[in-house]
């Protein structure tokens, strides 16, 4: 989990001076945004297909990796992420790489899904991105990993977003794409953490390409109003390089790609802003189908127009949206259209709009004048391809529309239905790109590549980002960054830092900052959320743009490191989290705060005092999903080979208990509070991704028939064989001799490696006015396995 | 995965027009329009006549057998333009599930408060924007005007979201209404007993309401079924009330969390009976208990089966519940999915469970399956069931499973199933792989033909003694409604605004659209639109457009149609 180096490379600092971006700079013959060269949904390729048939000719070749995303064509390959398609214990997701010529498998990468409410049937929802100068893909996994992978699918660096950062799954695997640009991946994301991260919120975090370390940390800072999917894509208005995407605050954010800095937001959705957005020079276009914060009508489409921000609210001005602006088509009526969950598309002045429902609109683009409206479908999730002058978009039921377009006029339409082999039904929420003279789609059973037969591939233009502001080498700087931004250490490590000074653009200066006042700063308390930690217990030497923070000795903390230049500032946050073997009685750790150096906890878990014992309780009066249910993350997600044990206790509310247990390398021992109606007793279970009834990915349960108001031990262990992993669990009351067998057992043929250990619980019955069942927590300690 | 709810009605309005959207004020410095003003009776209006009309449609369904039919109403238009040709258009929220009824002359539809009616329940933002606040909506119109009356505000479950109470659903429970009392149950999963005339006849039953102005709801009593029963309330509760003599049965919701395989709380009540009077439960069921697949948002349906008289409940695992009205005993119960079916939340699972609502009808009980939305459509069954017989009338009993899981079954001699309709399809030019996908809607049946409609918008038309399939109609909508009989017509809405009339015919035609002998998918599918042709030059008498989605069933009431978009109710008369 951790990166696997840190050196300062120049090819780093190169590109992200010149600004390497995979959209613009790439090959032609690359589609590596998910919405194509101009992120619109637009491609320029000739001569494509006009009818479907799955077996007739224009079907170049078919794969059996079906998904719900698009997939990403580099350097002659094809890449796709995907759910593996295996039932039980070898489910997983994985990124397969095929020959772009012949559909031939070239490598595939498999992982397993773990920490997440995400069922099987809604994986490889998350499209790719590529650095197209090394060819390494990136992606982010269902599970919450962040996946680099070499061209050659090799793992380069991984992050464990869930694990480090408190990643919060998305609602029916709707999860927002990485995207990458200037030598970083940013990655937006419902986090919640620690310290000024506590609270739940919509972040974007930027990691170096290279190395996997983190640049940049944005916090939106609103209400997060549900977890979100919209794509991010990359902008130069104004001469400004920006990531642009919606957020779980129903925002469009617009930030500067090199740093995260706000250059403007605009609150245009009640619920999450799902839509991905599109740029066409100064104007910015996104779409939701939830309710508006104004009330009466649901769904909107705005344009703005980035070049005019408002100084003050940092909004750009509104060119035009369907919410006010009457529509003739509509008896002069705004319209009310769920534009929620597929993305739009852009093609000559025309925009291109699906509902939720199966209606496309098409729209002027300037003017926000409806051009035609086609119902083609009945329920849509993947977005529309413009391209030879058609349009392709899926039905979700087994539907294939194509239009064919004639400018402003309302196009007739063509139904392809797809029947996959074998009669399944394979549901199409996918999204069709077209490059090299091909177009490429997922169904839930297949990936397809089409061509019109004998038809050849021309070269295609796509046109570039605008140029940015000229780099002028000498300019004041604008901006400081400490890099690195965001830092996992243990006790006694020597941390290097450094300042960098930027221009308005981010773009790193030559000139060395002097004069850096370093500092080890607290954080002003928030207005919500947990306690800031205190100071970082370390010294800080160094001058000028480096520092070395040296840290104590304390086995766990958290904290931030402070550097100040003229007016300018910046800080960077340091976790030193608990190392194995570590024990954790509560007994020094005040009322009300939770442990140091655990992630994932704020708010969701604190220390009390509990008969006169100090121990950790769950929180128990906040339902909210992410904090209902929750898993503190103890150690780093690299931890392996481990025990962890700990005692728990519940409380009875209303006639409930709650579950409650530990974790282990990304496997969960729980205690079960409800009562099985057929035997009238109680439950432990044990598994990994509870993606399936009965028990998940795998996983076994036992009649244990505890009770509330008794402590109880719990002790998990996993075993790492060579290709497998043994996973052991018991529980007994506290103070009866352990016993000697283990209450569960199982080999997991597809194991989890590693992961953080994890103290979890559940509370089900919170209701907004009564606090629901009680768990508490003691005890705890995580020993490394004997050697054999 | 969103809340699923069936329902659909109507609703009437009074306050703003539609064209007071369009006169929206700019605030260019924020780059937002400022938000509107509703305009607020701070009055009461008085239905202008209270008494029963001569065909009300009082609960989901008209009547306690839920066949969604009106016998009464003759003249109802069936080709007019829904903005020129309404007697009156009422504003709801921006969605609305619930309703409507139309019941001593005032109409009741649930909504959300996307349009508050009174300014109380807007918010102002830190940025000085001005935002209505999420609620459940019960609003009330007189009958003859539209005029808004009063409404029922219900709070939303702080914090839980999406996992009990869905953002900006509103209240999806079809009100019933019997005399001066209405009854529906909350976003909130409350069970609430209201008076008819609001809060303008003084505060009868319980006086704690949190709002009480003079167009507030006068709660007679309300039961929290988190509360009392520790039901877990899978999304949203949306059952709408069944009512017996004095007895109220209510299906509770229970069912998965947001994970959506652990049900926290199998001990609690699938189904209960209550006092109509008090609220005080008298029995209660957790028959599903564990097995429930999802949640529970369909509604229990009363009959008198070959002399027997009995509540039955459609659960969440599938299965057909009957019980003796009164004291909650089990007669029979009907497993409404094959033996080896399996559950997925996608559209390649084969196991269902019910939005529809079950229909009695000439001593059977007519169901078709289905699942949430979000799911998807997928194979799908629709049943006709003769119940004779006690205890489990399933078609098939489960004696054992194989080594790999699979069930072993054999028949059941107790079978009461009379036909099915749906299954897998094998004729070489379908298009899809099954004959009959899910359902959200409740069966209309007259004459013995039976109307049923699909999630994917096409409408069956069937014999309902035989279940010989006639004909179908694809409206290529999604359909969350049900088709709707009144004077010699089926009204059908749907997703893309549109409202679909056919013609009845008491003795259809058979047109099967993949009657023909073709060489290759080209010549099939022209084949099979000339088939479609048929039916639609046949049956198909108008297609109106509505300003907005529509998610409900159109319904007849004392002459008037009623079609409630997802946000204006309308109100039609020839």
């Amino acid at each position: 989990m951790t990166p696997r180096c840190r050196p300062r490379s120049l090819l780093w600092l190169l590109s992200s001076l010149c600004a390497v971006c995979l959209c613009r700079e790439s090959p032609a013959a690359d589609w590596i945004h998910w919405r194509g060269p101009e992120q619109n949904g637009h491609s320029r390729e000739k001569n494509l297909p006009d009818n479907f048939d799955p077996t007739g000719k224009e079907v170049v070749w078919k794969a059996p990796f079906g998904g719900r995303s698009s997939p990403l064509v580099m350097g002659g390959r094809v890449f796709i992420l995907q759910g593996n398609g295996a039932a039980g214990a070898k489910e997983g997701e994985r990124v397969v790489c095929l020959d772009e010529s012949n559909g031939k498998v070239v490598w595939e990468y498999r992982v397993n899904v773990f920490h997440t409410d995400i069922v099987s049937s809604r994986l490889g929802w998350i499209p790719l991105t590529a650095d197209p100068a090394t060819g390494n893909v990136y992606a982010h996994t269902t599970g919450g990993l962040l996946l680099c992978l070499s061209k050659d699918g090799k793992l380069v660096w991984q992050r464990s977003l869930t694990e480090e950062f408190g990643r919060v799954t998305g609602y029916g695997g709707r999860i927002p794409a990485p995207i990458f640009d200037s030598g970083l991946v940013v990655v937006p994301m419902v986090s919640s953490n620690w310290g000024e991260f506590a609270r739940s919120g919509t972040r974007f975090v930027a990691l170096r390409g290279d190395t996997g370390e983190v640049v940049w940390w944005h916090d939106a800072g609103n209400p997060v109003k549900d977890t979100f999917c919209s794509n991010p894509i990359i902008a130069v208005i104004n001469g400004q390089r920006l990531v642009i995407c919606g957020g779980a605050d129903g925002y469009l954010h617009a930030l500067k790609v090199r740093t995260g800095e706000k250059v403007f937001s605009y609150p245009f959705c009640a619920g999450a802003a799902n839509g991905s957005p599109i740029v066409d020079g100064t104007l910015v276009y996104c779409n939701h189908g939830d309710e508006n914060p104004e009330g009466k009508i649901y769904g909107r489409i705005i344009c703005v127009d980035a070049a005019q921000v408002d100084p003050k609210t940092k909004r750009p001005k509104l060119v035009w949206d369907t919410y006010n602006r009457p529509y003739k088509a509509n008896r002069n009526q705004p319209l009310s259209v769920r534009f929620g969950l597929a993305s739009m598309a852009l093609a000559d002045g025309r925009l291109y709009a699906p509902s939720d429902t199966g209606e496309l609109y098409a729209f002027n683009a300037k003017s926000g004048e409806m051009l035609w409206k086609v119902n083609y479908a009945r329920e849509v999730r993947g977005a529309p391809l413009v391209a030879d002058n058609k349009v392709y978009i899926f039905d979700v039921q087994q539907r294939l529309a194509i239009f064919a377009l004639d400018g402003d006029k309302k196009p007739e339409v063509e139904e392809y239905r797809i029947r996959e082999q074998g009669g399944s039904y394979a549901e199409t929420n996918g999204t069709p790109i077209a490059v090299n003279g091909r177009l490429y789609f997922n169904t839930g059973a297949a990936l397809y590549c089409l061509a019109n037969p004998g038809a050849k591939a021309e070269p295609v233009k796509y046109n570039p980002l605008p140029e940015e502001a000229k780099f002028d080498p000498s300019a004041k700087p604008a901006a400081i960054r400490i890099f690195p931004a965001d830092v996992e250490a243990k006790a006694g490590d020597a941390l290097k830092f450094e300042v960098k000074l930027l221009d308005a653009n981010g773009r790193e200066l030559p000139a060395k900052a002097d004069a850096v006042g370093w500092s080890l700063p607290t954080l002003p308390p928030a207005k919500e959320g947990a306690k800031p930690p205190p100071p970082l217990k370390a010294q800080i030497g160094g001058s000028g743009d480096a520092a070395t923070v040296t840290l104590d000795k304390a086995p766990a903390q958290q904290g931030h490191v402070g550097a100040k230049v003229g007016d300018l500032s910046a800080r960077a946050r340091v976790r030193v989290a608990p190392r194995i073997p570590y024990t954790q009685d509560f007994n020094q750790i005040p009322d009300g705060v939770p442990p140091a150096g655990w992630a994932n906890t704020a708010a969701r878990f604190a220390v009390v005092t509990k008969n006169g014992q100090k121990v950790l309780m769950k929180t128990n009066t906040i339902p909210a999903p992410p904090v209902a249910k929750a898993n503190t993350y103890i150690t780093l997600p690299s931890a392996t080979g481990y025990t962890i044990e700990a005692d728990l206790m519940g409380g009875e509310v209303r006639g409930t208990l709650a579950d409650m247990g530990v974790g282990n390398c990304r496997y969960t021992l729980v205690l079960d509070g409800k009562i099985d109606p057929t035997t009238g007793k109680r439950t432990v279970r044990m598994g990994s991704w509870e993606a399936r009834p009965p028990s998940g990915r795998i996983g076994k349960s036992v009649t244990f028939d505890w009770q509330k108001d008794a402590w109880y031990t719990a002790k998990l262990t996993v075993e790492q064989q060579e290709k497998t992993a043994v996973v052991r669990g018991k529980v007994w009351k506290k103070g009866d001799p352990e016993p000697a067998d283990w209450t569960l057992e199982f080999e997991d043929p597809s194991p989890n490696r590693e992961g953080a250990a994890t103290l979890y619980g559940y509370i089900s019955n919170i209701t907004d006015t009564q606090p629901g069942a009680e768990i508490y927590y003691d005890n705890v300690s995580i020993t490394p396995n004997a050697k054999k | 995965m969103n809340p699923s709810r069936s329902r659909g009605r109507l609703v009437l309005f009074g306050g703003l027009t539609l064209a007071g959207i369009v006169a929206l004020v700019w605030v260019f410095g924020t780059g937002r329009p400022a938000a509107l003003s509703i305009p607020y009776s701070t009055g009461t209006v008085e239905a202008a006549d209270a008494k029963p009309g001569p065909s009300d449609h009082t609960m989901f369904g008209g009547t306690p057998d839920r066949n969604m039919v009106n016998l009464k109403d003759k003249n109802v238009p069936d080709k007019f333009d829904a903005e020129t040709n309404a007697i009156w258009k009422a504003d709801l929220g921006s969605k609305a599930y619930g309703g409507p009824v139309v019941a001593g002359g005032r109409v009741y539809v649930g909504t959300n408060n996307a349009r508050p009616r009174n300014p109380r329940d807007n918010k102002k933002t830190p940025d000085g924007d001005v935002e209505p606040v999420d609620k459940g909506i019960v609003m009330v119109f007189d009958e003859k005007s539209g005029k808004f009356i009063w409404q029922a505000v219900h709070d939303k479950l702080a914090g839980a979201g999406r996992v009990h109470d869905w953002p900006d659903e509103g209240i999806c429970s079809t009100p019933t209404v019997e005399g001066d009392r209405v009854y529906y149950v909350t976003n909130r999963c409350t069970v609430v007993c209201a008076d008819v005339e609001g809060m303008a006849n003084g505060n009868q039953g319980v006086t704690d309401e949190k709002y009480k102005d003079p167009t507030d709801v006068d709660i007679i009593w309300e039961y929290d079924m988190m509360k009392e029963l520790n039901v877990f309330p899978h999304n949203m509760s949306a059952c709408c009330p069944l009512i017996v003599g004095d007895i109220i049965y209510v299906g509770t919701a229970n069912g998965v969390d947001e994970g959506h395989l652990n049900i926290p709380q199998p001990l609690a009540p699938s189904f209960i009976a209550m006092d109509k009077k008090t609220g005080k439960p008298l029995w209660k069921s957790n028959a599903p208990g564990k097995n429930i697949l999802h949640g529970q948002w369909s509604n229990p349906v009363y009959g008198e089966i070959n002399g027997v008289r009995q509540v039955i409940f459609p659960g969440g695992d599938g299965w057909l519940y009957s019980f003796v009205p009164e004291t909650g005993e089990l007669i029979w119960k009907f497993d409404c999915n094959p033996k080896d079916a399996v559950y997925e939340l996608a559209g390649a699972g084969t196991r269902n469970d019910f939005i529809g609502t079950p229909v009695v009808y000439d001593n059977k009980v007519y169901i078709g399956v289905g699942q949430d939305p979000e799911h998807s459509t997928g194979i799908g069954h629709f049943w006709c069931i003769a119940p004779t017989k006690k205890g489990d009338i399933s078609p098939t009993l489960e004696t054992g499973k194989t080594p790999d899981g699979k069930p072993i079954e054999k028949p059941n001699p107790d079978s009461c199933a009379a036909w099915h309709y749906g299954g897998e399809e094998g004729r070489k030019w379908s298009v899809r792989d099954f004959k009959f996908g899910r359902t959200m809607s409740t069966a209309c049946i007259v004459d013995d033909i039976l109307y049923i409609s699909e999630l994917t918008g096409i409408l069956h038309c069937i014999n309902a003694k035989t279940g010989e399939h006639y004909w179908q109609f694809d409206t290529k909508s999604s359909i969350w409604g049900s088709a709707y009989y009144a004077d010699g017509k089926i009204y059908l809405a749907t997703d893309q605004s549109d409202l679909w009339v056919f013609r009845h015919d008491k003795k259809p035609e058979r047109i099967d659209e993949l009657d023909f002998k073709a060489e290759n998918m080209k010549e099939a599918t022209k084949l099979r639109k000339e088939k479609q042709k048929q039916v639609e030059a046949k049956y198909l008498i108008a297609k109106i457009e509505f300003n907005a989605p529509i998610r409900s069933t159109p319904v007849v009431a004392n002459g008037v149609l009623y079609v409630m978009t997802e946000k204006t109710l309308y109100a039609i008369k020839k």
